[in-house]
């Protein structure tokens, strides 16, 4: 009885490890599934995180301004250009878009995103500098469910990895255990697409034997993603690695789509 | 009477100390994504646990690294208890040294901060690759372990200030 006096924070130390190292063993890969208490707590938190959101960009906007003053009236000459160009080019994009409908329909091929994607602000990002993530402001309450594609205009950004009422976490693409097949857009040649972790960059490896890959290379996802639509932009090979013999094939790509300073997505259901 | 006053002290700070806590793991999550220098974000979290352990001692230090490190884990959803496990040794770890080595001299909460920053992320480095994850370790080091200790001996001193006012509040009022 005595040596357990003498020694109990020594035993509750052990005790607690020992707990800890089982909730890690477990908790290892992130957690899709949410109890209810956790979904209370994450819809609870996530209008604190939105008011944060709006404080940070408006104080980042502030601040942007304050930098950029003697650059403003070019910038402002600049995107007056750039809009007149985009209007252009969305209007044959639109034309485009009609053409390629009416031909699929011709065919008899369902067109790919009959939904409307949801529209969703990212409230939080991730707190650690190990692994990245971002929480959104949409939820059950936009009917979103885990496994949604999220992407932005500019490209490709993850999948919705779990939801609460009011709010859903996004596993992104750089994530290390996110993986999707692509297409190199040049030769149509199949490649999957692994995250790096952090690092803002993506890993390529070929599926099939042959796969003709270049620095600039721009990679769309394919059909067989599993997870996005056909043809939504990756990123561009940034490097290319035949290994020490010429033998194995790897490249890192850049990702089109900030994901460090986006905010704000679409969720394709 | 005194008594009294003394519990009440003690739990207001304990609330006020937890209330740090979350308010760093909301900053974490909004504004220092933002504020990032050499691709890093500060870790307040760490920050806070390695000063409370040099200005309170062994036990709070590594409970509020324990909380703290479990809190962070959490908020990020995956290897739930890996932070709380390498905040709680640090933690407790700076208050374990405190005694030993501290004094008037202004360098010990921005070394203590420094060096702390360092072993808690390499902890956590290993303790995730220890479960599977797959974290590049040298170049995990010269990338985050090291740009980031030197980012958190910013906030080494007000938050020191901060909680050494806050240790000798109740006794001034008292």
């Amino acid at each position: 009885m005595r040596w357990l006096t003498e020694r109990w924070p020594i035993l509750v130390g052990a005790f607690v490890v020992f707990i800890l190292i089982a909730l890690i063993y477990i908790t290892a890969d992130g957690r899709q599934e949410l109890s209810p208490w956790e979904k209370t707590i994450k819809s609870g938190v996530a209008p604190i995180y939105g008011a944060l959101s709006n404080i940070t960009a408006w104080a980042n906007h502030w601040v942007a301004v304050v930098r950029n003053y003697s650059h403003l009236e070019q910038e402002n000459t600049d995107l007056r250009q750039e809009v007149e160009w985009l209007k252009r080019r969305l209007e044959a994009v639109e034309r485009l878009e009609q053409e390629n409908r009416s031909l699929r329909e011709a065919l008899g091929f369902p067109f790919p995103g009959n939904e409307q994607p949801v529209a969703a602000k990212i409230i939080a990002r991730s707190p650690s500098n190990w692994f990245d993530k971002v929480s959104i402001n949409r939820g059950e309450d936009a009917d979103l469910d885990t496994g949604d594609a999220v992407v932005t205009p500019a490209g490709v950004v993850g999948r919705v990895y779990s939801v609460a009422s009011n709010t859903a976490e996004v596993m992104l693409v750089t994530d290390d255990r996110s993986a999707f097949g692509a297409v190199v857009a040049r030769t149509g040649d199949p490649v999957i697409v692994e995250g790096s972790g952090r690092w803002s960059e993506l890993h390529l490896k070929p599926l099939v034997k042959e796969v003709d890959l270049r620095t600039g290379d721009q990679i769309i996802t394919s059909a067989m993603s599993g997870i996005f639509p056909e043809g939504l932009p990756v990123g561009t090979v940034a490097a290319v690695d035949t290994g020490q013999y010429g033998l194995s094939l790897s490249a890192i790509i850049v990702p089109h789509a900030d994901l460090a300073r986006i905010s704000q997505v679409f969720v394709i259901k | 009477m005194i008594v009294k006053k003394t519990v009440g002290s003690n739990l207001v700070r304990k609330l006020a100390i937890l209330a740090v806590l979350v308010a760093a793991i909301l900053l974490q999550s909004s504004l220092f994504p933002f504020w990032m220098w050499m691709g890093v974000k500060p870790d307040l979290v760490t920050v806070i646990v390695i000063i409370v352990g040099l200005v309170y001692g062994l036990v709070p230090g590594s409970t509020i690294g324990f909380f703290g490190g479990l809190l962070l884990d959490y908020s990020l959803g995956r290897l739930i208890g890996a932070g709380a496990v390498s905040k709680m040794l640090v933690g407790g770890l700076a208050g374990w040294v405190s005694p030993r080595i501290f004094g008037d001299r202004m360098i010990v909460p921005p070394l203590a901060v420094l060096v702390g920053s360092w072993l808690e992320q390499t902890l956590y480095m290993l303790i995730a690759n220890a479960f599977g994850s797959s974290l590049p370790l040298a170049k995990g080091f010269w990338m985050i372990v090291l740009p980031l200790g030197l980012f958190n001996v910013v906030f080494s001193f007000p938050i020191y200030y901060a909680f050494t006012a806050l240790k000798k509040a109740p006794r001034e009022g008292g």
